[in-house]
């Protein structure tokens, strides 16, 4: 399973469309290597590639925060 | 990779060398029990994993345990001086890059004078062939060695791969609740959003703290705030625990569940063998009672000759004639007393007579003597000869005393009364023989009755020994294991209700404390002054958002999962019960309370079946499993599947079903088969069906049969290829 398809089972969960972070449109369209502009979105790749590039969790967890703390 | 080749020299009853070719689709080996399949299948799995199956141990042996039991006898016996290899190499091909891997595992003994040396352990040796037309070369960084095994048979799937019959059961044990979710965590994806997860809750825990610190910062009141914190801290504390006991008691309550789900099927037989137990149970009780009750009727029945004086039956004659005697008897002595009574009266009166002339006893009698001698009366002093008057006057004189001596003696031998007696108990014992009869009927008839009930008993007793052992046949349960079954199911009900109060009050509790947390939270909040940094606000939300997506997306694809192994669970399921006519249902992998899913069948409304056969319960197993790897294949993953005797566990007619089936889920697929071997039409099928993607297929037949191999040192195991 590639990064994309990981992202891509996230952000068309429907839960995430009533949160409305993102249109139904632009979800679609989005790529992994592109910056969506949209802070949970970029949080949940960061995961993703940390899960994927077998980052430890403590790592993963402090990019996110510190992501966050822009 | 698929397996090009096996090569054996030596290698238990394959003496010589051997050499099996395979190609994609389904191969086959085929032999009946004893031939050498499952040392066929010893061969894969020793060249992998250095061990051996025991079937007298029920266990895997590695070399150092087996030693030179892995030497062919034959090998063995023919060399006196010198070196015996046993050696199995197995080649693998990479039909991608045409890599080609050769495993081979090899264990020497020297023989020295007769004497067998052994080694302690095997040699194992990977050759690399990178290129079509290079040469091999011997692979000697272990970790490389690693990562080409690893490549072969991931130690992950290997179960779902390399099985015997047997092993079907284990593989997804349905006792055991995880192993299904386990095997789809292995075979999929799901992991990744598990460990997703983990990391969104961490993070949430993390801006938790973060926000909590600032919210205490900004706190008009900070001791009031510092108590609040701690409530809050303790009552987290609670929470997590709470969390952890429900989630223990949601782990035994399905457990319960599943145990009762698992014996829910046989309840009813086990109901029915149990109530047949009772009814021979009361039954054998009425019997020993109707028995006990016969057996001292029959002794009374002796005992009642005498006591209720049956041995007189038929004397009522004795009676009749003792009581015409009697009356006789009691006339003859009213006319003797009568006759006495006249006869005292005329002695009376005599008397008055002889008083008027003399005395009585006057003269003596020794005086009467001397003249009845002398015929002379000395009284008047005249002559009184003999036969006269006067000699009989004077002899009269005699006899007197003497009559009333016999009178008295006579009334010595009186038995009248006696008599009487005896006639009343006649008479009272005439009424009783009059009765016998009806007495003796009444006693009869009370023991042909017992003696109909006794049979009738019996026979019920046959009845129900002949069900009982009728259900035992079908159901497979035997008295003791039903009884087991039955208190089983009646224990695990009770865990299940007391494990499904408990979660319900703990629920209860949790809420409360929720409820609590909420409050506290509300008033640190209402404690802040000035303003809560806005990223940090944001942060927060941010941050729940993606825990709450993280979990959901879990459960979601999870979810689907399921849904796509189910279906192509039920695919398979559907194809390898073609055969079979018995009821088969749906596959449908239920959700349990502690979030595991196990599988079930279920008919066309969605419930479950229950009752369903072994074979069709070993075939949903072998349904998941193939969905399993037919979900790995899709992502492009392709394993061989090495099985002996798959199919001695179900019955013949699944046969055809399993192998149709398996030439479509795996790429390569070798069987060790014993069904083909008896059964020329199904052989016949194997080799022409076009729905089968065949392979190599192979017969397997030693030169000694197992019953007569006391010697094997002559056991050769020959292969022939079919195709």
């Amino acid at each position: 399973m590639t990064k994309d398809e990981i992202l891509k089972s996230y952000l068309n969960d429907p839960l995430f469309q009533e949160m409305d972070y993102m249109s139904k449109e632009k979800c679609e369209k989005i790529q992994f290597g592109e910056s969506s502009g949209v802070k949970l979105v970029e949080i949940i790749k960061l995961a993703i590639s940390g899960n994927i590039d077998r980052e430890s969790e403590q790592i993963t967890l402090r990019k996110i925060l510190s992501y966050l703390n822009k | 990779m698929i397996i090009e080749k096996i090569e054996l020299e030596n290698f238990l009853c394959y003496s010589g060398n051997v050499e099996l070719k395979f190609k994609e689709g389904l191969n086959v080996v085929i032999g009946d029990n004893g031939y050498g399949k499952s040392k066929l299948y010893d061969a894969f799995y020793w060249v992998l994993y250095d061990q051996t199956f025991s079937s007298e141990l029920k266990r895997f042996q590695y070399t150092k345990e087996t030693k030179s039991n892995l030497i062919s006898d034959k090998a063995k016996f023919e060399v006196e001086n010198g070196r015996i290899n046993s050696r199995v190499s197995i080649t693998f091909l990479n039909d991608r890059n045409q890599d080609c891997y050769t495993l081979e595992r090899k264990y020497s003994v020297n023989k020295i004078n007769g004497e067998t040396i052994e080694s302690n352990d095997s040699e194992f040796i990977i050759w690399k062939r990178e290129y079509l037309y290079s040469k091999s070369r011997i692979v000697s960084d272990e970790e490389e060695k690693k990562r080409i095994l690893n490549n072969i048979m991931p130690v992950n799937i290997k179960d779902y791969l390399w099985f015997q019959g047997e092993q079907v059961e284990s593989i997804i044990d349905f006792n055991n609740q995880d192993t299904l979710t386990k095997a789809i965590n292995v075979l999929s994806n799901i992991k990744r959003y598990d460990e997703i997860k983990e990391i969104a809750i961490n993070c949430v825990k993390a801006v938790n703290n973060e926000y909590d610190k600032e919210v205490k910062r900004l706190s008009k009141d900070s001791d009031k705030s510092e108590s609040l914190s701690s409530q809050k801290e303790i009552i987290n504390r609670k929470i997590e625990t709470q969390l952890d006991e429900e989630r223990e008691l949601k782990k035994n309550l399905a457990r319960a569940e599943e145990k009762i789900n698992e014996i829910l099927t046989k309840i009813d037989d086990a109901s029915k063998i149990r109530d047949f137990q009772n009814k021979k149970k009361n039954a054998i009780k009425n019997l020993e009672s109707l028995t006990n009750e016969l057996e001292i009727e029959q002794i009374g029945f002796h005992r009642k000759m005498f006591k209720n004086k049956w041995l007189l039956k038929g004397t009522t004659f004795l009676h009749d004639s003792y009581s015409k005697l009697y009356d006789e008897y009691v006339q003859e002595k009213l006319k003797s007393e009568t006759a006495e009574i006249i006869k005292s009266e005329h002695l009376k009166e005599l008397n008055k007579k002889l008083q008027s002339r003399l005395p009585i006893n006057v003269p003596e009698p020794i005086h009467v003597k001397r003249m009845l001698q002398d015929e002379w009366c000395y009284v008047c002093d005249r002559e009184a000869k003999k036969g006269s008057e006067a000699f009989e006057k004077i002899e009269s004189l005699l006899r007197i005393p003497e009559s009333e001596d016999i009178k008295n003696k006579v009334r010595n031998f009186d038995f009248s009364l006696d008599l009487k007696k005896l006639y009343h108990v006649s008479l009272g014992l005439n009424q009783w023989i009059q009765n016998i009869d009806d007495n003796i009927n009444e006693t009869l008839l009370k023991i042909r009755d017992l003696n109909l009930k006794i049979r009738d008993i019996r026979n019920e007793l046959e009845k129900i020994e002949e069900d009982i052992q009728k259900i035992i046949s079908v159901t497979s349960l035997n008295p003791d294991e039903a009884n087991n079954i039955l208190s089983t199911y009646y224990i695990q009900k009770k865990y299940e209700d007391d494990f499904r109060e408990k979660l319900n009050n703990l629920n209860q509790t949790l809420e409360l404390n929720r409820q609590n947390l909420s409050s506290i939270e509300v008033e640190l909040a209402s404690l802040v002054t000035g303003t809560i940094p806005e990223y940090l606000t944001a942060k927060k939300q941010i941050l729940r958002d993606f825990e709450a997506i993280a979990i959901n997306t879990r459960e979601r694809v999870f979810d689907k999962l399921i849904i796509q192994l189910e279906n192509e669970a039920n695919i398979h399921y559907s194809e390898m019960t073609t055969g079979n006519r018995s009821t088969k249902g749906q596959i449908k992998l239920k959700r349990k309370i502690n979030g595991n899913y196990m599988p079930e069948i279920i008919d066309s409304d969605g419930n479950t079946l229950l009752g369903t056969n072994t074979s069709n319960l070993i075939m949903v197993k072998l349904s998941v499993i193939m969905a399993i790897i037919s979900a790995k294949s899709d992502s492009g993953e392709n394993y061989t599947l090495i099985t002996d005797a798959p199919t001695s566990v179900f019955g013949e007619d699944y046969t055809f079903g399993f192998c149709k089936t398996i030439s479509k889920v795996y790429k390569q697929s070798i069987v060790m088969s014993k069904e083909f071997y008896n059964n020329q039409k199904l052989r016949n099928e194997l080799l022409t069906n076009h729905e089968i993607k065949i392979g190599k297929v192979y017969t397997v037949i030693p030169t000694i049969l197992e019953s007569e191999r006391s010697n094997r040192n002559n056991l050769i195991t020959q292969v022939h290829a079919l195709n």
